[in-house]
Order: structure tokens, then sequence, then C-alpha cells
């Protein structure tokens, strides 16, 4: 009798400790299978974070080199011309009267206040202070006065639903892809008309671009140079989304969607 | 094996007495889900299981129909009880799930109240009721290996309470369903698996608490 409830015991134990290894077993596979996977996973992260952060950097550096051929263009083209223009009407001052002396030394003062005007234009364009101060619709509005002082466009400019201001870094992208889009209308366009709308929802921006100008055909056009393709590259970067569409009838328009938790 | 059954018996009471106590001490934390703070309820649950099962057999308050009876009932609020818990884990989780859990739980439901009525002892029933838990537990372990892996298992209390309600289930289905016959076959098995199963609710237990000791860990560096 003794003997049999001893083995019955030992066999429960057994028992007992088949099915607790068994749970071991089972816990410490899930967790490593688990754990693996995290492995994975982060190290996926990490190597999507490391190219983030580098489309990021070629992003930023690709803006500033643009910046730079803005001023330069501006050195080149506006304050350069002023300036020979200064030099030429100060060489050739008489000095014979001093009405006629003082006619000239005012036109070059008038010259040299204009180059002033446009140094300070230049620089709140090229500056990312306009953002933080005032926004992306004053900065717009800016933009849109600057580019109306030397040509002659029909500009509309429409901002619809409740606006809200997004992060400086995303409303700098924001600028500098209009800049670039308006660029592109007047250099290559012909347009006399450009319609700007920005339309805020509760999770979208949606900005949309478009012009009357001669169009062009969006899948013949090779798109490098025409500054598409880095417009392009800083929404994706804003995880956004930019739709653009040509025709030679009605013009050029850009639609661009912006996350507005950005 | 009589005596030893009863320390088994004993143990086991007050395991889930602990499991209830620290289950219990959670409650009213607002930094960890509603599930988890009224999870105390289970433990409370088993307990009422056990208290109807030594005033039935040890004290002889009432028949063994009406044990039975208050058993089947025990078990449905049980299985019910997990049911509430997984549709709370998987919450906003894909809504497939959702509709699985829903499916499971009428299924089973249902196989439940059938053999409640078929049978006389609920441990069919309750057999019936592991496989659905079973497969609640498996669903877990799916969404775990399907979705973002950006939790520390070791850490987290669901994990350690649905390993436990895995073992558990998983473990005596063949026991609970095959318990009839085995009394009518082979009586002195019973006597043999019956504590079988007890062990399963201690160590299923045993990591419920685990899990509760992750929560008050949680809670100490705040």
């Amino acid at each position: 009798m003794y003997q049999t409830t001893a083995n019955t015991i030992m066999i429960f134990v057994i028992v007992c400790c088949v099915l607790v290894l068994v749970l071991v077993l089972f816990i410490a596979f899930i967790i490593y299978k688990y754990q693996q996977r995290q492995n994975h996973y982060f190290q996926n992260m990490e190597e999507l974070k490391i190219i983030y952060d580098h489309a990021i950097l070629e992003s930023r550096i690709e803006m500033q080199e643009q910046t730079f051929q803005n001023i330069s263009r501006e050195i080149h083209d506006n304050i350069g011309q002023k300036l020979a223009l200064a030099q030429m009407q100060l060489n050739t001052i008489t000095y014979n009267t001093v009405e006629k002396t003082s006619d000239q030394i005012s036109s070059v003062t008038a010259i040299i206040s204009k180059i002033f005007d446009d140094l300070r234009d230049i620089s709140r364009s090229l500056s990312s202070e306009i953002i933080s101060q005032n926004g992306l619709i004053a900065a717009i509005e800016f933009e849109l006065l600057q580019i109306n002082k030397t040509a002659n466009y029909d500009f509309q400019f429409n901002v619809n639903g409740d606006t809200s201001f997004l992060k400086d870094e995303t409303e700098l992208v924001l600028l500098r892809v209009i800049q670039e889009a308006l660029h592109n209308v007047i250099k290559h366009a012909e347009a006399s008309k450009i319609n700007i709308t920005l339309d805020y929802s509760k999770e979208v921006l949606k900005l949309l671009v478009s012009d009357n100008g001669k169009g062009f055909d969006c899948n013949g056009i090779n798109l490098v140079g025409t500054g598409i393709k880095n417009i392009k590259k800083r929404i994706k970067l804003l995880k956004g989304n930019c739709v653009l569409e040509s025709n030679y009838l009605t013009g050029t328009q850009f639609t661009i969607l912006i996350p507005i938790s950005l | 094996m009589g005596n030893f059954h009863l320390i088994v018996i004993a143990v086991g009471t007050t395991i889930i007495f602990l499991s209830f106590f620290f289950a219990f001490a959670v409650r009213g934390n607002h930094t960890i889900p509603a599930y988890l703070n009224l999870f105390y309820y289970y433990p409370l649950l088993i307990l009422f299981e056990s208290v109807n099962s030594i005033l039935c057999i040890y004290f002889h308050l009432y028949s063994g129909f009406t044990e039975n009876s208050i058993e089947k009932l025990l078990f449905l609020f049980d299985f019910i009880f997990w049911a509430l818990f997984f549709l709370a884990v998987f919450k906003s989780k894909n809504p497939v799930f959702k509709k699985v859990i829903y499916s499971n739980f009428i299924i089973f439901l249902l196989i439940m109240l059938v053999s409640s009525f078929t049978f006389r002892s609920p441990y069919e029933s309750l057999g019936f009721s592991n496989m659905g838990k079973s497969i609640f537990c498996l669903l877990y372990v799916y969404d775990l290996f399907t979705s973002e892996p950006n939790i520390n298992l070791k850490k987290d209390p669901v994990f350690w309470i649905v390993c436990g309600l895995f073992f558990y289930a998983a473990s005596t289905i063949p026991i609970y369903l095959s318990l009839s016959y085995l009394y009518q076959h082979y009586q002195a098995v019973v006597g043999f698996l019956f504590p079988i199963t007890n062990i399963t609710i201690i160590i299923m237990h045993l990591l419920f608490i685990k899990g509760f000791l992750c929560i008050k860990q949680q809670r100490i560096p705040s």
C-alpha cells in the first residue's frame, strides 16, 4: 500500500516536472523568438533613421546651394547692375555747375538707396526669420510682393480653413518649395496668372500652385534640373505627397498635401 | 494520496489568495489599463469555485447536484471574464481579432451550455471553455508575432497572464474532457489526475503574480 502511494506520488512529481519544463521551454522560446524579431526591427528602424537623416542633410545642402545661387544671381543681375550704374554716374560728374553736380549726386544717392532696399528685401527673402516671426502666410505674401516688384503677374493668394502654425522647419521647407515653384513659373511657363491656395483641414494642409502658362507634357519632359525633383524630395521628407499636372491648354498645377501633425 | 491532495488544495488556495491580493493591490492605478485594474475578480472567482468544492466535499453543506450547478455557473462567468479580458487587450488592434474573439466566444459559449445540460459533471463544460481560452491565447501569440515588436515581454504583465492561462487551459483540456470516461473505467487515475490540474492552476496563478509584480516594478521609478 505504502509502495503504491510512493510510486503514485513519484509519477505525479515527474508529470508535474515535465509540465513545468514544457511551460518554461514555451516561455523561453516565445521570448527568444520575440527578441530576435525585436532586434531585427530595431536594426531596420536604425537603418531607416540613418537614411532619413541622410536625406534631410542632402536636402539641407541642396537648399543651401540654391540659396547661394539666388544670392549670386541677385548680386549679379540686380545689385551689380545698379552699382555699375551708380559708378558710371559718379564717373560722369563734371563739377561744371553746382546744380548739375547736385542733380547727379542725388541720382546716385537714389540708386544707392534702392540698392539698400533691394539688399534688405533679398536678406528677408532668404532668411527664415520671417517664418518664425510671422508664419508661412506672411512669408508667402512677402514673396509675392517681391516678385511683383520686378515682374507683372496677376497673383491670387487664397487661404481656406482654420489656419494653424506648423513647425518652423516644415513651414520653411514649404516656403522654399513655393519659391522653387514660382521660380519655375517665372522662368519657363510664360504665364500671366499665378494662383496659390493654402487649404487647412484638420489633418492635412493642401497647397496648390497653378498658372495659366504654356504647360508641358509631364511624361515627356526631363524633370532633372527643373527643380521639380527637389520639390518632390522635400515633400517626401515631410511625409507628404505631391502631384504635378500640366497640359498645353490650361497650364500647370502643383498639388501638395502635408500632414498637419508635422 | 488523499492527504497529498489536501496539501495541494491548501497550497493552491493560498496561492490563489496571494494572486487575488496582488491583483487587488494594483486596483485604482490609472497608469495601467482597466482590464488589469479589474483583474482581481478572476482569482476571486476561482476562490469561489474552491470554496464551493470544499463546502460540498468536506462539509457536506449541499448536494453534489447543487455543487455541480454552481460550478457550471462559475465556469460560465470564468469564460465570460476571459472573453472580456481579451476583447479589452485587442481593443486598439486589428478589428479582425475582435471578430475572431466574438465568434470564438459565441461558439464555445453554446458548446458549454449544451454540455452543461448533456453531462452531469461540470468538467466537460470547463474542458470546452479551456479550449476557447487556448484559442484566445494563441490569438495573442499570433498578434505578438505580427504586430510591431515594441514591448518588453519580460516586463509585460499581459504576457505573463496569457502564458499562465495558456499553460493551464491547454494542459487540462484532455484531462477535463476525458474525466467522465476515466471516472467510469479507471477511477484510480482520476484521483491522480485531479491534483495535476490543481498544480497547473497553482502555476497559472504564480505567473499571474509574476505579471502583477511587473506592474509594481514599473511603478517604483515614478
